[in-house]
């Protein structure tokens, strides 16, 4: 009996293993500090078919005063993944700024160490889990096969941080190493270089400068989605990032103060009491407002940034169209997040996904 | 399943800011927060205030204080131990192994048998190592390898080295240390160590998410709230802390409050876990026990709000009437009212972009909503000072003199003022003397020696202050720029741009306290042309050169132009420069043959950005050559000399050319853009919004410029973005009957750069594949069509300029 058990199981461990890159085309980024996967969440995950996570693990950023990089924000583990996910470091384009060759060795055995770190607070809380009837957990831990690392890097921090992702081949030889791809690094390859990994993944968003009173639309547009997507092939193979967010840009006394989270343009609309919108999604405060640490007066504006589900559809099309995707390529929605989703609903979330099977 | 949305009116609520960069450095701009460039006049302070400096109406610099400045909670936790040590031990000594002596070296002594060598002048230490004193010396032992697990983490970034395993063992070592703490509590007799125990049993509870057991131990070893007793405080925090887990926000709200009014070094940590929201700051009040307990809670609400807040403050003084968080909310909302009024009339204050709406509208709305905001807390500051005895009263008065002012009513400040005797409170009397010096700005005629010799003695005073206190920076850039305002509304721009420049000192030195790396990245040159490259004319820079130059200066001109400044030479040619913008050639010519040609090979940017032969057209020079010696004397001579012949009809076109290749060489197309323009920059805002007359820097810096002087700049408008005077020439050289086929050749292709250039930098995006074609002017088209044949057409002619032709 014992037997045909560990048969049973291992069998069902190896499906889910060997299913996590071909069959984790739906996925969605969680950027957030504490991995504490809810019942909504989990819903969230099945009803839109979505069956893959990248998980920010944590970031890593210049110390100033120790002059050496430094990790920030490593994830709180409070639950387990309920399916693939590929575990995600940002690194701040300072850090290779800053980070000699020397620096980046030691740098990229303490990130895989870090990653480590981690991976073994899941697997802790995996086996835990598997006492209590969740059989499978320890192998969804176990069973990820690719890792990311996102860092807006530029022309001159390149060669550095070509160099960090070279030698993170030698701490995962058997994973396959992905970098996120900005819209202006995929266009201008020639200029930004192209990333020695396995994999990218292309970030759709945050196209122009938000502080920019004149913006209309930070986020993004298909417009300018087009204006980037000019050549189709690319090196390696990629995975598209799309965004699900929004926010609301402030100005006060006509100068950029800061993003807003969680505004959206049809609360603003209702509550009269406090906003006039001006032009679409731009709406002016009408009563003097304490929001947190500021005092927002009559007159300062704030732009609510968000995409309608129309236009994230087109994006898709587009990307569909102008970029050459290969039949394992993922389509990711940034991020997990109950204001996000509720944005949509599940079901238009779910189209999204159809649609880029399509 | 669905998520059920927010509340529509709650959102407000529910919505927060982040993402907030106080600077923004670019290649040669610095961004700065509303906090670096908001005026501040007012810093008197009475009473004890120094643990409430941490919630200084300074929106971004909450909590970069250091919340108990003066030591106190360390003085009060070592005087606790001497009274069971006795006054044969020194508090230094206690406070020197608590607070200076690391675990490490403490632990490391004992367990080698060292303490008595290590320690040997340290009473304290001498003290525990008596056979009486062994429980003492366990429990500070113990303390101190609680302190040890503390060390694991820093604060915003963490440890690489900091891994699970780490983590585990800090973890289990904190799981022994609660056990010994138990166990020893259990045992110990001694109220003092019971009362130790207990608190870091509560510390190292809570710490391992145990908030049961934090609640357990408080009630039974504290019993109830003792404001006196340091471990009873601390512990309370890690109760409030507890209750608030447990979800009892209310009472949570209650204990925190207990903690901030009982305690200094917990005042943050307590105002950061109070819980705001109505409906548990309610329920919250009806738990306090005393009108006095109600007015903290109401200070906690209101100590770090950024709005008005005089409802509250008025709540507060019926609560508790000799309150003694009044003063410095009284303190917060004169900065608060200081901000709002007095910043924007003194620094740049208009959108990068015209909005859609009335901005100026806006902006005098909330200036009327915060004049009457102003009158009603004058009011209510009067109230309380009718009732002031002694020091309070002067500083009451003090406040009600410089509202005054604010309200610009300076004759009701002057009578408060007058009003005031002679304090002992060295912070009242700095404060008169900044009051009296502004006051002396607004009523005595400025230019006079009096106010002059006057007003340097307290800038002489405030400067020696600001040594030790940063806050007088702050008062003396706001006062130097208020100062130069009234320089500015009698037209002495000299004068007032050394003031402003020498405000900015002041500003950037209270900024450098906060922000360590914050520095300026354009060059310092310009710095210290910036403000009279805005504002000056021809003969406001005589007047600068003539100071600058004055051998005997008086005393308050020694203080304005002691300051980083450039040399006579720098200041002359940006008067020339003010000159060649009029396109007034022979006062530029003038001006200019002053300077040794050596300057402009040596200074500023020029060896490397005005170093090529302005007759040359930069556009179509196919071997640019950058060694050529630019003499702004001699180049500005020869235009002059061109100009004369073209008058006379002279080799119209040969001599219209030249002319024409400067003037594009002048623009910010050619290679001499810095005849006219001090930076270069793809970013300046011509290019997105031609109505912005702002200015590229003044876009991103809160540099004031007066209200009262706009120059214009007609080379700038005429020229240097459109390329018209340029074409002029062109034009002239292209019509001339005389001219050869070349010259008509090369005048209609460069009337072509003149028209596409400008074009092209409006429609240009980075990335745009999509911009519009440009669509050949008729020059092109006959350059194309009549001049095939020249030498200039087979030089020039390129798949570009085809394609312009093909485009239609």
């Amino acid at each position: 009996m014992f037997w045909l058990r560990l048969v049973v199981f291992s069998f069902v461990v190896s499906l889910l293993v060997s299913c996590g890159n071909d069959a984790s085309r739906h996925s969605f980024c969680y950027w957030q500090r504490t991995f504490k996967i809810t019942k909504e969440e989990k819903t969230v995950l099945k009803q839109t078919g979505a069956n893959h996570l990248y998980i920010r693990y944590f970031d890593v950023d210049w110390d100033e005063a120790g002059q050496e990089p430094r990790p920030v924000g490593t994830l709180i583990v409070a639950s387990v993944p309920p399916c693939n996910f590929t575990p995600s470091v940002f690194i701040t384009n300072k850090v290779f700024d800053h980070a000699t060759h020397a620096a980046i060795d030691s740098l990229a055995a303490r990130v895989s160490r870090r990653i480590a770190m981690v991976n073994s607070r899941f697997l802790e809380m995996a086996i835990k889990d598997s006492l209590s009837g969740n059989k499978t957990a320890p192998a969804v831990v176990r069973g990820w096969t690719e890792v990311l690392f996102d860092c807006d890097w530029t022309v001159s921090t390149r060669d550095r941080y070509f160099y960090f992702l070279r030698k993170m081949e030698e701490f995962f030889p058997k994973k396959e190493r992905s970098a996120t791809l900005r819209l202006w690094q995929f266009k201008h390859r020639d200029v930004s270089g192209i990333p020695p990994v396995n994999r990218c993944l292309l970030m759709c968003y945050n196209l122009s400068d938000p502080k920019q009173q004149a913006t209309s639309n930070s986020i993004g547009s298909v417009k300018e989605l087009e204006s980037y997507l000019t050549q189709s092939n690319y090196a390696h193979h990629l995975d598209i990032a799309l965004p699900i967010f929004g926010w609301g840009v402030v100005f006060h006394r006509g100068k950029w103060l800061g993003l807003m989270k969680g505004a959206d343009a049809a609360g603003f609309r209702h509550d009269r009491l406090h906003y006039k919108e001006i032009t679409a999604n731009r709406f002016m405060l009408m009563k003097d407002t304490v929001v947190g640490k500021h005092y927002l007066r009559y007159g300062d504006e704030i732009r609510i940034e968000q995409i309608s589900a129309a236009e994230i559809e087109k994006m898709i099309d587009v990307v569909k169209k102008q970029v050459s995707l290969r039949g394992s390529s993922r389509l990711t929605l940034f991020s997990l997040d109950r204001q996000n989703v509720n944005r949509y609903g599940m079901e238009e979330i779910g189209r999204f996904y159809t649609l880029f099977d399509r | 399943m669905e998520w059920k949305k927010s509340g529509v009116f709650t959102r407000f609520l529910i919505v927060s800011l982040f993402l907030i960069l106080p600077f923004y450095s670019s290649a040669c701009v610095v961004m700065e927060s509303p906090d670096t460039y908001r005026m501040m006049f007012f810093q008197a302070r009475t009473g004890n205030s120094s643990p409430l400096q941490i919630f200084n109406y300074s929106p971004a610099l909450y909590a970069s204080y250091n919340p108990d400045p003066d030591g106190v909670d360390r003085v009060r936790n070592a005087k606790e131990w001497q009274v069971v040590t006795g006054n044969g031990v020194v508090p230094e000594d206690i406070l020197s192994i608590q607070y200076e002596t690391s675990p490490d070296s403490l632990l490391f002594a004992y367990s080698h048998n060292k303490l008595q060598a290590v320690f040997e002048d340290n009473s304290f230490i001498q003290f525990l190592l008596r056979s009486s004193s062994k429980q003492l010396l366990e429990y500070l032992l113990f303390s101190k390898q609680v302190e040890a697990t503390e060390t694991a983490w820093s604060e915003g970034f963490e440890s690489w080295n900091s891994d699970a395993n780490e983590m585990d063992a800090v973890k289990q070592k904190k799981l022994a240390l609660l056990m010994i703490a138990k166990k020893r509590l259990s045992t110990v007799k001694d109220e003092f160590l019971k009362k130790r125990y207990a608190y870091q049993l509560c510390r190292l509870s809570y710490q391992l998410q145990r908030p049961a057991d934090v609640m357990d131990t408080y009630e039974r070893y504290f019993k109830k709230f003792n404001g006196n007793e340091l471990m009873n405080v601390w512990s309370t925090l890690f109760y409030a802390q507890s209750l608030n887990a447990t979800k009892k926000k209310a009472k949570a709200n209650y204990y925190y409050s207990l903690v901030f009014d009982n305690c200094d070094s917990k005042k943050l940590r307590a105002h950061q876990l109070f819980n705001s929201d109505e409906a548990t700051f309610a329920a919250g009040l009806k738990l306090a026990k005393t009108a006095h307990e109600k007015a903290v809670m109401w200070v906690m609400r209101v100590i770090n709000n950024p709005g008005p807040v005089l409802s509250s403050l008025k709540t507060i003084q019926s609560l508790d009437p000799k309150s003694s968080y009044m003063t410095f909310l009284l303190v917060r909302e004169i900065n608060k009212l200081e901000d709002w009024i007095c910043t924007p009339a003194f620094t740049a204050y208009s959108p990068a972009v015209s909005p859609q709406w009335n901005f100026s509208q806006a902006i005098a709305k909330n200036m009327k909503t915060d004049l009457e905001y102003l009158g009603s807390f004058m009011e209510f500051v009067k109230q309380q000072q009718q009732q002031a005895r002694g020091e309070l009263h002067q500083y009451l008065t003090l406040g009600l003199a410089h509202l005054s002012l604010i309200n610009d009513n300076t004759k009701e400040g002057l009578d408060y003022l007058n009003a005031i005797g002679l304090s002992e409170n060295s912070s009242i009397e700095i404060q008169k003397n900044i009051e009296t010096a502004w006051v002396m700005a607004k009523t005595t005629y400025i230019t006079d020696n009096v106010f002059k010799d006057q007003f340097v003695i307290y800038c002489h005073k405030l400067h020696r202050l600001a040594k030790s206190d940063n806050t007088i920076n702050k008062t003396l850039y706001s006062l130097l720029l208020g100062v130069a305002g009234e320089y500015e509304k009698r037209f002495d721009f000299a004068t007032a741009g050394l003031l402003t420049m020498k405000a900015d000192q002041y500003k950037r030195r209270y900024d450098a306290a906060y922000a360590e790396d914050f520095s300026i990245t354009a060059d310092d040159n310009y710095q210290k042309i910036r403000y009279f490259d805005k504002c000056a004319g021809i003969g406001d820079m005589d007047n600068l050169i003539r100071l600058l130059s004055k051998a005997d200066k008086s005393d308050f001109e020694d203080y304005i132009t002691e300051q980083p400044l450039g040399s006579v030479n720098l200041y002359r040619d940006l008067q020339g420069t003010l000159a060649f913008r009029q396109n007034d050639l022979k006062t530029a010519y003038s001006i200019f043959r002053k300077i040794d040609p050596a300057f402009w090979r040596t200074s500023y940017a020029y060896k490397d950005c005005l170093n090529e032969d302005p007759f040359v057209s930069k556009v179509l020079c196919k071997n640019r050559n950058f060694s050529y010696h630019f003499d702004k004397a001699k180049f500005v001579k020869r235009l002059l000399d061109l100009q004369d012949k073209t008058h006379k009809k002279t080799g119209v076109a040969e001599n219209a050319i030249l002319l024409g290749n400067a003037y594009f060489n002048c623009s910010y197309y050619g290679n001499s853009w810095m005849m006219v323009e001090y930076g270069w920059s793809r970013a300046e805002p011509e290019y997105h919004s031609p109505t912005d007359s702002l200015g590229y820097f003044n876009q991103f810096l809160a540099f004031k410029l007066p209200p009262v002087r706009v120059i214009s700049n007609p080379l700038k408008d005429n020229n240097y973005y459109n390329c018209k005077l340029a074409a002029r020439y062109f034009h002239l050289a292209a019509d001339d009957p005389k001219a050869s086929t070349e010259q008509r050749a090369y005048a209609l292709l460069m009337l072509h750069e003149c028209n596409y250039l400008p074009w092209a930098i409006t429609n240009y995006s980075w990335y745009d594949d999509k911009r519009p074609k440009y669509p050949a002017g008729k020059e092109l088209r006959e350059f194309y069509a009549q001049y095939a044949d020249t030498k200039v057409y087979h030089d020039y002619k390129c798949p570009l300029l085809d394609a312009f032709i093909a485009n239609k």
